[in-house]
């Protein structure tokens, strides 16, 4: 009797709870991408615009399961990024719903002021995710909700495709709420986020300057520099390139390497595998540490018009005009964040304290801002040619050849 | 006191009469024996149990034609002379004198004839058993590609021949039982003397004689009275229409279960990866056998979680999608009016109704079922937009998954455990589902089959029970007879089978 009483009760339970929390799918709206701005009427508040995926074209209504999928975009105005998210939903058929959302950009405007509410609100909401990826839209950051991109359906999901894309372009800054939320949380690092633009593409065939043959185009432009919460100014796309070397994750770039015995013909290296190792140190008497970056990676001839398939005979040479110019490029940009912006966004601050911690504490700790703006960097890059990725032997160009070079 | 004959042929036919009846298949056959100087005499048997024409030829005509017992030493008495004339004149091979009503009238309605003699006490029983049997066929619930195509047929004496025919073993035995106050089912305990554990026979003797029932009709029946779990959804015995199946279980010191009229034999213990595996694991190389072994146990998860999985991932989870998948899904369910629960639950009901319905009818009307059942139900109701494709996918993989799973028991099973599962899922979403899950692993867990815990060897975990669970491992690997019959005997062969080309 008692064990029926107990299956009874565990029975009604189910039926009691009534599907609690259950939402349909179909009920919901699936933010794609999400952009926040600030109000042009009253400075304090937030204008947010969502854009929700509106999927169509599903079985219900026949076999039209090729149509693309439809987009609503949203915007409201509130004191709180809460508030103008609750407005949007008055006139949302639809649940909102975060967890999909592929995209958070931020104005530029508001980054100017500062980002610390944007961090805030994403990183506590549980339905977002740490991965969601942040980026600063140059201008207001509600057009690029507008924009397409590629060939994409979804500007939302193929904005996220772009980022992912950006390894080989040698600009991929992992961008994603996590780093930034780290950043916040370090006492010295600062954040550094890509940062997006408008480009033009041609739609109908015709002339490019042509309004109505064109279209807006969002692409990557470079990089948002902060310091701590406000946004201090841009890097330009090889400044990022520059940056990504240690920033990015496995960044896989091509460097294109021009010998001086030979201008017309530069060489493409594909550098992949890419690792780097920083230190410290001090030196006697100083208080200032010096940082040393080492770069080390694997790369393969991608282009050129002088190796015999072989590429031992320029390996050497060719490994030199390389580390060269990747410690240049590097160099260059760390400079510009360091000595232009002051910033450390590249995390010298955390390294400097995990290696060397009683002079952290003595005398570092208050004054890193200082500190780092004087900071030595030297920069050295190892990359090992390993191999040449062709499979042809390159149409000679003979009179740089006889010149430079002597074949057998 | 134990009725016997008497000396009178008219009582004792009186008596008979009174017993089994005088129905128009009872055979009462009076003759008068010459032999015997005119002695009046009666057989009696039923019409459709025995072999005429034996009866006939090495019965009948013997007793009419013989006009005199042979010559031999001098007989005493009456009884003397009866024995004597049986010795002499009849030429059945299996004879045998009875005193006793139960035995002979046991022995009649069995399909045994019975001789009475005027003025004797005893009777006759002669074996001519000769009752119609269907023949030997593949079996119809078990296929194999590449394994023996004989099946168990309802005559029990014809299963204890195949068996027999694979194992020649002199410690093979068959051990009888009879059940059931009017079926009188025979029972055969089949088992190897020296492998099978001792307990476990026991165990099984004393389940099955405790057993006090007017009839037996099925394997079920006594699945039901000898399990160890009543009202657990799992079966603990597997059963089989397989010969081959069942001889491998004898030689693992199983003890296969025969029951006089029906194909199935049973076999215990069982444990729950024996109702994954299949004879056929055996009869393709090894790896082919692991990767099935491996499908199947993917099917078995996919036909009890994948409708609970759409509902738990539509209508809670959608975190959980891929962001494209999501808004697949999304699309395909627009217009639909129901919750994804109530779209699930109806397709999952239908699926069953036309599995139901497909097995019961006529042959003839089959296409028809299977036309509406696809059509109307899958299509249309895609079309018509009351339910998503992506629904019909996952009631469908269920489906087919269902029927991966090589024992029709275990697969009605899940089958039925699906639903609570899948109202579980839409009430809690994953938590729901994970709860349930939760709940039949610790349930596998307490189960036991004639003392082998359900889900051993893999927890208990035992290391030389591996080879022939979840992996089908070489033969020259399986040096261990498996794990769960316990057998007293646990090394099957030589160790170092493996060929090599060095090999004298």
């Amino acid at each position: 009797m008692r064990k029926i009483t107990v299956l009874l009760i565990s029975i009604s339970m189910l039926l009691v709870s009534g599907c609690w929390d259950m939402r349909e799918i179909n009920e919901l709206g699936l933010v794609m991408a999400v952009a926040v701005d600030k109000s042009t009427n009253y400075p304090n508040n937030y204008l947010v615009t969502v854009q929700l995926a509106n999927p169509k074209g599903g079985g219900a209504t026949g076999q039209q399961s090729s149509a693309p999928t439809g987009l609503w975009i949203a915007e409201a105005e509130g004191k709180t990024i809460f508030e103008a998210i609750r407005k949007i939903a008055q006139s949302s058929s639809h649940r909102i719903m975060w967890a999909h959302n592929n995209i958070i950009i931020i104005g530029e405007s508001l980054a100017q002021d500062d980002i610390t509410p944007v961090v805030n609100f994403f990183t506590h909401n549980y339905e977002l995710r740490m991965k969601t990826l942040v980026a600063v839209g140059k201008g207001k950051a509600g057009d690029f909700l507008t924009a397409t991109v590629g060939m994409g359906d979804v500007p939302g999901l193929s904005l996220s495709d772009l980022f992912r894309n950006q390894q080989f372009t040698g600009q991929g800054l992992t961008s994603t709420m996590l780093r930034i939320f780290e950043k916040f949380t370090s006492e010295t690092t600062n954040p550094i986020m890509t940062a997006l633009s408008f480009s033009k593409v041609i739609t109908q065939p015709g002339v490019l300057d042509k309004a109505e043959n064109t279209q807006k185009q969002i692409r990557v432009e470079g990089a948002a520099v902060f310091d701590e919460t406000k946004l201090l100014g841009y890097l330009t796309p090889e400044e990022t390139t520059g940056l990504s070397w240690i920033l990015g994750d496995n960044p896989n770039t091509v460097i294109s390497v021009v010998d001086p015995e030979i201008p017309v013909r530069a060489t493409a290296i594909e550098v992949s595998n890419v690792k780097h190792d920083i230190t410290s140190q001090f030196n006697e008497g100083t208080l200032i540490p010096k940082i040393n970056i080492r770069i080390t990676g694997v790369g393969k001839l991608s282009e050129d018009h002088f190796s015999n398939m072989s590429i031992t005979a320029y390996k050497t040479r060719w490994e030199a005009l390389l580390n060269e110019q990747i410690a240049r490029q590097v160099e260059q940009a760390i400079a510009k964040v360091q000595k232009e912006y002051q910033s450390d966004v590249l995390g010298f601050g955390d390294i400097v304290h995990g290696q060397h911690k009683t002079e952290w504490h003595e005398s570092i700790k208050n004054n890193w801002h200082n500190v780092f703006t004087e900071a030595e960097v030297n920069v050295e890059a190892y990359i090992d040619i390993q191999s040449s990725a062709l499979y042809q032997l390159p149409f000679y160009n003979y009179k740089a050849r006889g010149s430079a070079y002597d074949h057998d | 006191m134990e009725a016997k004959l008497t000396r009178s042929l008219t009582e004792n036919e009186q008596y008979l009469a009174l017993t089994i009846g005088r129905g128009m298949d009872i055979n009462y056959r009076h003759l008068v024996i010459p032999a015997l100087d005119n002695c009046d005499a009666l057989i009696v048997n039923i019409k459709g149990l025995v072999n005429q024409t034996e009866l006939e030829d090495s019965v009948i005509s013997p007793l009419l034609n013989k006009q005199e017992l042979p010559r031999g030493p001098r007989l005493k008495n009456q009884d003397d002379r009866f024995t004597r004339l049986i010795e002499s004149g009849i030429s059945v091979s299996g004879a045998k004198q009875s005193q006793l009503w139960t035995e002979i009238c046991d022995a009649i309605v069995s399909g045994d004839s019975v001789l009475f003699l005027d003025k004797w006490d005893k009777a006759l029983i002669l074996e001519n058993k000769g009752y119609k049997l269907r023949n030997i066929s593949e079996p119809t619930t078990e296929t194999e590609t590449r394994g023996p195509k004989d099946g168990f047929i309802e005559d029990i004496m014809s299963n204890m021949g195949l068996i027999r025919r694979r194992i020649k073993d002199y410690s093979l035995r068959f051990e009888t039982l009879v059940v059931g106050d009017r079926s009188k089912t025979e029972i055969v305990l089949a088992y190897i003397d020296n492998l099978v554990n001792d307990s476990l026979l026991n165990e099984v003797r004393s389940r099955i004689s405790r057993i006090k029932i007017d009839s037996l009709l099925s394997s079920v029946y006594l699945e039901e009275f000898i399990e160890d779990e009543p009202y657990s959804f799992f079966p603990t015995m597997e059963n089989t229409e397989r010969p081959d199946r069942a001889v491998a279980a004898i030689l693992e010191g199983r003890v296969v279960i025969l029951m006089d009229n029906t194909p199935f034999a049973l076999i215990v213990p069982a444990v729950f990866w024996n109702f994954l595996q299949s004879p056929g694991d055996h009869y393709e190389r090894y790896y082919i056998g692991t990767f099935w072994r491996w499908i199947r146990l993917v099917a078995l998860f996919l036909a009890l979680s994948s409708t609970s999985f759409y509902v738990l991932l539509t209508s809670f989870h959608q975190e959980m999608l891929p962001t494209a998948l999501a808004l697949k899904i999304a699309a395909d369910r627009e217009g639909v009016p129901f919750p994804a629960v109530m779209e699930a639950f109806v397709m999952e009901l239908l699926f069953e109704v036309m599995a139901e319905a497909g097995l019961r009818m006529p042959k003839a009307i089959g296409q028809t079922v299977s036309i509406v059942g696809t059509l109307v139900i899958g299509q249309a109701a895609v079309s018509a937009g009351l339910v998503g494709p992506a629904l019909i996918i996952a009631v469908a993989v269920g489906a087919i998954s269902s029927f991966a799973i090589p024992s029709f028991s275990m697969s009605t099973s899940i089958r039925l455990i699906r639903f609570p599962l899948l109202f579980l899922s839409a009430a809690f979403g994953i938590f729901g589902y994970l709860g349930g899950i939760i709940f039949i692993t610790l349930h596998l867990l307490s189960v036991r089959s004639f003392g082998t815990p359900f889900l051993g060897p893999v927890t208990p975990y035992d290391q030389g029970g591996q080879v022939d669970t979840l992996l089908r491992l070489p033969r020259w690997k399986m040096l261990t007879r498996p794990w769960a019959g316990r057998p007293k005997d646990k090394i099957r062969q030589k160790d170092d089978l493996k060929p090599r080309p060095d090999l004298k």
